[in-house]
């Protein structure tokens, strides 16, 4: 009798138990847990709508994730805005975050909202694009005249050294760019029957890219290899381009998207250079993490291997 | 017998109830807990929101004293800077104790953007005082406005992080709304289960409860209306239940088994009663014919010494006449009657008796000659049975007046002894008309015992042989025409007494 009614409490209490679970479960899972020594880290970028900021954004919130670290990503209302991306900085710097992450911009008000920000404390990492901005940082990005040469050697080898190649580029004068095209003539060097007709830029617009796309043959109708050394070209070509349609004999471009990735599947492009954006997200988090709880030298760069990637690639073969 | 309950049924019961109780205590757990916790995130929200707006009103307050300041340069607006100042990071320490309770980023970064602003009014109020002072040479209008537009362009993104904030508070609110909706909803959904949980339980329990119940029941009038048609029902009343009612069974059987005892214990004493009323009526019947017997025995005794002094004298006659044969008869016939007067009343030898009906034998065949032949086959090992006496005599003189009666000649009786086993075994044979049909009827089924007829002198002699062998004796006629054989079976090892 005893037995049995000991049964019934333990029944009861266990009812009661998983009650107060259940109720426990559910108010846990609606509050975060709070914390005031969290280390805070703003990523302004220049904007989220092309595939290799979005691989960026997403390799910093990993790191985030992955490091205990609290991430805020910012952005203009127009893309590249720079002067908006300045006043995010001072917003930020007023906010007093623990550190910056932001694209390496030459512009005056941008670079002094850096400085000010860097006086008051504040690590900057500059990803993607590295500039001297007068005050100490961590840049994080691709090996651009290592990516250039890793390019030029692929062209070399699927013109088999001889032809007249076109280079598609975003900007004048940006760094990035002009380091790989160094790289790719580094190479091209060694092949006096491989010459560069000409170097074009698309103001990182796709309609210009389009544009460039004819205009290039029109001009020189000699030039059989389109090289784009941005990804703004293979996101504008790759729905648009196979290997049928094609106006050039080989084109190369940069970046992998989703865009670049259908161009490879469907013979447009021999080949895609692909940056590891998501990886400088995660090692700029890391590495300011690693800083703030173990100090060491922050003035210094950490440069990311890039991949060629063919139709044979098993990235090019998951994609469907 | 006695089983010990386990169970009650008001126990039984209580349990359903018991269900019920934990039930309707979760419930009201689950609701207290529900409801303090919906009232405690109504109430965090709130405050919360309120916390907040009371920093901004600190803030859009200071800032008014700046402009103040700045604009008009009021050396009060300066020093009440001061208090506002302590206003404003008090509230700031209210909205970080939210963040810690509950991280929030953009909370964060407001409370260091105010601490921000009023690192840039502490310097431009520095600079204002500087300014007032006696050297303001000291400090530039350029730096000034330089230093206002800073504390501006702070309080312009407080604004704007304000706003950011309201939005995502309120739109936290409203998920954290959702939220307590659902979760009012899961309690009562909760509630609504467990008493549905309990209510089965309890109907289960209750349903079980009262099958058991009548189940048992039925089993209990069943069995007493066996037991009412039966006293003697042998199988007893099994219940599977242990509650009162098992009692109740085990009474009943108790109380069966004690009826049992009862009837049986009356059965017996009925039964030694009318054994005894029997032997009572057997003893009276004995006595009365013994007393019969001793009346006529007086009777036949009225002169036996005058009766045995005539015949000596009427036997010394025949010698004196020389008529032997008559002398013998005389005398056998002196002998006869000395047998049934001196022994009647004691015990004799199987021999004796044999003589007796030699003598008896001698006398008949004077009267009848060669009517009938009288053969004797006895055994010499039996010569000593002790029995009572003229036993064997009237059931020759019976074989011989009703057996033999009629027959002209060819008449013949034989008498037997022998020794079987532990048993003396007497045979009278006669090859005459045999007994009537009715009359062996009767001594087969034992009514010659009580019957009063003309065959008066076998049932004498039966009664006698049962009362001197108390009863362990084999009496039995085997008769039919042309053949007719009386046995009489008695212990041989029996000793004898005489009365």
């Amino acid at each position: 009798m005893k037995r049995k009614l000991w049964c019934w409490l333990a029944a009861a209490l266990a009812g009661l138990f998983a009650v107060g679970a259940w109720v426990f479960w559910f108010w846990r899972g609606q509050t975060d847990t709070g914390g005031m020594e969290r280390i805070r880290v703003t990523a302004v970028l220049p904007h989220d709508d092309y595939v290799y900021w979005t691989k960026t954004r997403e390799g910093i919130v990993a790191g985030g994730l992955e490091y205990g670290v609290d991430v805020k990503i910012v952005l203009p209302r127009m893309n590249y805005d720079v002067p908006q991306m300045t006043e995010l900085i001072r917003q930020e710097t007023a906010a007093k975050a623990d550190a910056l992450i932001v694209q390496g911009i030459e512009d005056e008000k941008y670079l002094e909202a850096l400085q000010k920000a860097q006086r008051q404390g504040i690590l900057i990492v500059l990803i993607d694009t590295d500039v001297d901005g007068g005050f100490p940082h961590l840049y994080v990005g691709t090996d651009n005249y290592a990516a250039g040469k890793k390019m030029g050697e692929a062209v070399a080898e699927i013109t088999e050294g001889e032809g007249t190649i076109a280079v598609l580029s975003g900007e004048k004068n940006y760094p990035n760019l002009e380091e790989r095209y160094e790289g790719i003539c580094s190479v091209l060097a060694d092949y006096p029957d491989l010459q560069v007709a000409c170097v074009e830029y698309n103001q990182y617009d796709g309609l210009r890219v389009i544009e460039k796309y004819h205009a290039i043959l029109k001009a020189y109708p000699q030039v059989d290899t389109l090289v784009c050394v941005e990804g703004t070209s293979g996101q504008a070509l790759g729905p648009r381009l196979t290997r049928q349609n094609r106006k050039y004999e080989h084109i190369v471009v940069f970046d992998l998207s989703e865009e670049t990735l259908q161009g490879l599947r469907l013979g447009a492009f021999e080949g895609v250079m692909k940056q590891q954006q998501e990886m400088m997200g995660r090692i700029a988090v890391r590495e300011i993490r690693q800083y703030i709880e173990s100090g060491g030298v922050w003035d210094r760069k950490i440069l990311t291997d890039v991949d060629w990637i063919t139709s044979e690639s098993p990235e090019a073969e998951a994609y469907e | 017998m006695n089983r010990e309950r386990k169970k009650s049924i008001s126990v039984e019961y209580q349990k359903g109830y018991y269900v019920i109780f934990c039930c309707v205590i979760i419930m009201f757990a689950a609701a207290t807990i529900g409801n303090w916790m919906l009232s405690r995130g109504y109430r965090s929200t709130l405050n919360e929101l309120l916390e907040l707006n009371q920093l901004y009103v600190e803030i859009e307050t200071s800032n008014m004293v700046i402009n103040d300041a700045y604009l008009y340069l009021r050396e009060s607006s300066m020093e009440s800077y001061a208090s506002e100042k302590e206003n404003i990071r008090r509230q700031i320490e209210v909205v970080n104790r939210q963040v810690e309770r509950e991280y929030s980023r953009s909370k964060k970064d407001l409370t260091c953007m105010t601490e921000t602003y009023l690192e840039e009014c502490d310097a431009l109020i520095g600079l204002l005082e500087t300014y007032l002072s006696d050297n303001p040479g000291r400090v530039s209008n350029e730096e000034i406005d330089r230093q206002y537009q800073a504390a501006q362009e702070v309080m312009d993104y407080i604004n704007t992080s304000f706003k950011e904030i309201y939005s995502i508070e309120l739109t936290v609110s409203q998920k954290r709304e959702q939220e307590m909706v659902k979760l009012s909803r899961s309690i009562s959904f909760l509630q609504i289960g467990l008493l549905l949980l309990g209510l089965i339980i309890y109907l289960r329990h209750n349903l079980k409860i009262i099958r058991n119940i009548s189940e048992s029941l039925g089993q209990l009038t069943q069995f007493v209306e066996c037991v009412k048609g039966n006293l003697y029902h042998t199988e007893r009343l099994e219940l599977k239940s242990h509650d009162e009612l098992l009692i109740l069974a085990d009474t009943i059987n108790e109380l069966l088994d004690i009826i049992q005892e009862q009837v049986e214990q009356l059965e017996q004493d009925s039964q030694i009663r009318e054994q005894i009323r029997e032997m009572e009526i057997d003893n009276l019947r004995l006595k009365n014919e013994l007393q019969s017997s001793q009346m006529d025995l007086l009777q036949s005794r009225i002169n036996p010494h005058f009766l045995f002094n005539t015949l000596n004298m009427i036997s010394n006659s025949a010698v004196i006449e020389d008529a032997e044969q008559t002398r013998m008869l005389i005398d056998i016939t002196a002998e006869y009657l000395r047998y049934n007067l001196d022994r009647l009343t004691k015990t004799v030898s199987l021999k004796e008796e044999l003589e007796n009906v030699k003598d008896y034998i001698y006398i008949q065949k004077c009267r009848f000659e060669e009517r009938f032949a009288f053969v004797f086959e006895t055994d010499e090992q039996c010569s000593g049975q002790k029995m009572p006496c003229m036993i064997l005599q009237p059931l020759v003189e019976n074989a011989l007046k009703h057996g033999l009666y009629h027959m002209r000649s060819g008449g013949k009786i034989i008498i037997r002894t022998r020794a079987e086993g532990s048993f003396t075994v007497m045979e009278i044979e006669d090859n005459g008309c045999g007994f009537p049909e009715e009359y062996l009827e009767k001594i087969r089924s034992g009514i010659f015992e009580h019957e009063r007829d003309n065959h008066v002198g076998i049932r004498n002699i039966y009664m006698r042989l049962k009362l001197f062998y108390k009863g362990q004796i084999r009496f039995w006629v085997d008769s039919c025409k042309g053949k007719t054989v009386l046995h009489i079976v008695v212990p041989r090892q029996n000793v004898c007494k005489g009365e």
